[in-house]
């Protein structure tokens, strides 16, 4: 294949359980992003003129039905009193879950478009094994390794929360702690000068907060997801339900901070900080209103006990995207070392 | 001196009570009792001049290390169970297991110097792949290596001593065999799959992901 625009190789896919979300860079030196929806809904064949009108993303199975994915999947699962299907559960794909790998090869097919040239290489995101739950990763990764190499790129699997390091943290000489609050799991990296140091991820994330809201208040969790996407103001919640999503939200980051102090425990003797390195959060769950103070307050209780000192917490540049990004400062790496 | 009598009888001159168990005197107060001397000839009471016999002290019991269980144990309270015989039976011993390690050895050894040369050639082939250079070497190198231990066996339950102290002392270590085969179906993307609207957005702040890639070349330059 002949290359088709001059625009630098190299695509980052974030492969999260929430979202889709590759970038790359164009011929005009922007950044492109395409996201969509991690989910599908399963339909009688029934809906499909229905659905052609409304302009819906759906999969024909011709009489077997058809399978409504993206944004429309969420929506339309609403309508229908239904839960959309994730072809992710806690970040990582499950073995056995055969209807998600096709929908899965459609959706990053759609949104990594065609290769530009012959051996593009494709970073995609790989979260860290869990800390907290007997499931690793290696299934995952050599499915995406699949799919992506079957989209015509070359597979390259890049560690979620590292990428944030790559992407936020360039004016640090590529130190800090990045977090990525996902949908599935929350994963963690601490790296100084761009060498990895501590590299986990726990099995709770948006999705768990959800839950968790759901379950006290006798809600669903899809009415959580949904109130917690309209925007929560994290520091003045209003009502019984969100009030039960901050209590979910602080036990989470509370969470977080107490792993990452017992994984930095295991690793003290032998990875040593020079200086203070910065906090970046980042990812879906952390764009509720007001999070970044939240986190800071949650923090601020626990940081006479936190192992290392932190200049600073702050917000990834796009948090949604951050991941993509970083991937793709990689992806391009590859091309201009060739 | 044993001193029995079938009724109790007051020994009055050594102020004893005799009977109807044996007391034990010295020969002296023996001799100097007359009135021992006398119940004796009525026979009242029997003396024997055979030493007291020493009564030997219970044998120590066996200490039994009680801890702390979930459940009953089967096992009877005092039993005793001989680990260290049970490891000299059924292990194996050291030139044994020097052995397996060593065959284990050599066969990962060739297998990833066989896997390593297929992904040399191809490499070869390819010179213009991202997975070229220095990083792919070690790539490569690294995966065959890791697949070569992964696929070599040494046995099912390999009892390895350590060094110095004798099978009895040895640690167990367990070789598992290679891991269960991982399915990766093929074909999961179809070429005429359907083409779905996404959500594209473009953003002009490409200057700070140029920094950070320059600023991550320089920093992989300087490392290297």
């Amino acid at each position: 294949m002949a290359t088709k625009k001059s625009a630098p190789l190299g695509v980052g896919c974030d492969i999260g359980t929430m979202n889709i979300v590759s970038a790359r860079r164009t011929e005009d030196g922007s950044i492109e992003t395409s996201r969509m929806r991690d989910a599908f809904l399963d339909l009688d064949s029934g809906a499909k003129r229905m659905l052609k009108l409304s302009g819906v993303n759906f999969i024909d199975h011709g009489d077997d039905g058809i399978i409504v994915v993206g944004d429309a999947a969420m929506e339309m699962a609403n309508v229908f009193g239904r839960e959309a299907r994730r072809p992710l559960s806690q970040g990582l794909i499950s073995a056995g879950e055969m209807d998600a790998l096709d929908v899965l090869g459609v959706m990053i097919k759609n949104v990594l478009g065609e290769p530009q040239a012959v051996g593009e290489v494709c970073y995609f995101s790989v979260p860290a094994s869990p800390v907290d739950a007997d499931r690793d990763v290696i299934y995952h990764r050599g499915i995406f390794e699949r799919i992506v190499s079957e989209c015509g790129f070359e597979p390259i699997a890049g560690n979620e929360a590292m990428a944030i390091i790559y992407a936020e943290t360039a004016a640090d000489g590529f130190s800090g702690l990045g977090i990525s609050f996902g949908s599935g799991m929350v994963n963690l990296a601490l790296a100084v000068s761009g060498v990895e140091g501590l590299c986990f991820s726990v099995a709770r994330g948006g999705d768990w907060i959800d839950a968790g809201a759901a379950k006290a208040t006798g809600s669903t969790q899809s009415r959580m997801c949904a109130m917690k996407e309209q925007g929560v103001d994290l520091l003045a919640p209003v009502g019984r339900e969100q009030e039960a999503l901050v209590l979910y939200y602080k036990a989470l980051v509370e969470y977080c901070i107490d792993q990452t102090a017992r994984e930095f425990a295991k690793i003290k003797d032998r990875f040593s900080l020079p200086r203070a390195i910065p906090i970046v959060v980042s990812g879906g769950t952390s764009l509720a209103l007001n999070f970044l103070p939240f986190f800071e307050q949650v923090f601020e209780k626990k940081r006479k006990k936190f192992p290392f000192d932190i200049s600073e917490i702050r917000h990834a540049s796009d948090p949604l995207n951050a991941v993509a990004r970083g991937l793709l400062i990689q992806a391009m790496q590859e091309h201009e070392e060739d | 001196m044993r001193v029995d009598a079938d009724n109790p009888t007051h020994v009055q001159d050594l102020g004893i009570t005799v009977g109807p168990g044996p007391v034990w005197i010295d020969t002296e107060d023996f001799k100097r009792s007359t009135c021992l001397q006398a119940l004796i000839r009525l026979g009242k009471v029997r003396v024997s001049s055979s030493p007291r016999c020493r009564m030997p002290k219970d044998p120590p019991k066996p200490k039994i290390h009680t801890v702390a269980m979930s459940r009953p144990s089967k096992v009877p309270r005092g039993h005793v169970t001989h680990h260290k015989t049970e490891v000299i039976k059924h292990g194996i011993d050291p030139e044994q297991a020097q052995e397996m390690v060593s065959k284990a050895a050599a066969a990962a050894a060739a297998q990833a110097v066989a896997a390593m040369t297929a992904q040399f050639k191809a490499m070869m082939e390819r010179p213009a792949s991202p997975a070229s250079g220095m990083d792919g070497i070690e790539q490569v190198v690294e995966q065959a290596v890791v697949q070569a231990l992964k696929a070599v066996q040494i046995g099912d339950h390999a009892r390895v001593p350590s060094a110095g102290r004798g099978i009895s002392a040895g640690r167990d270590i367990v070789v598992n065999g290679p891991e269960d085969p991982l399915f990766i179906p093929t074909g999961i993307v179809r070429d005429d799959s359907e083409s779905l609207t996404v959500h594209s957005a473009s953003s002009g702040d490409a200057g700070g992901l140029d920094d950070a890639a320059s600023a991550l070349k320089a920093l992989r330059k300087k490392k290297s």
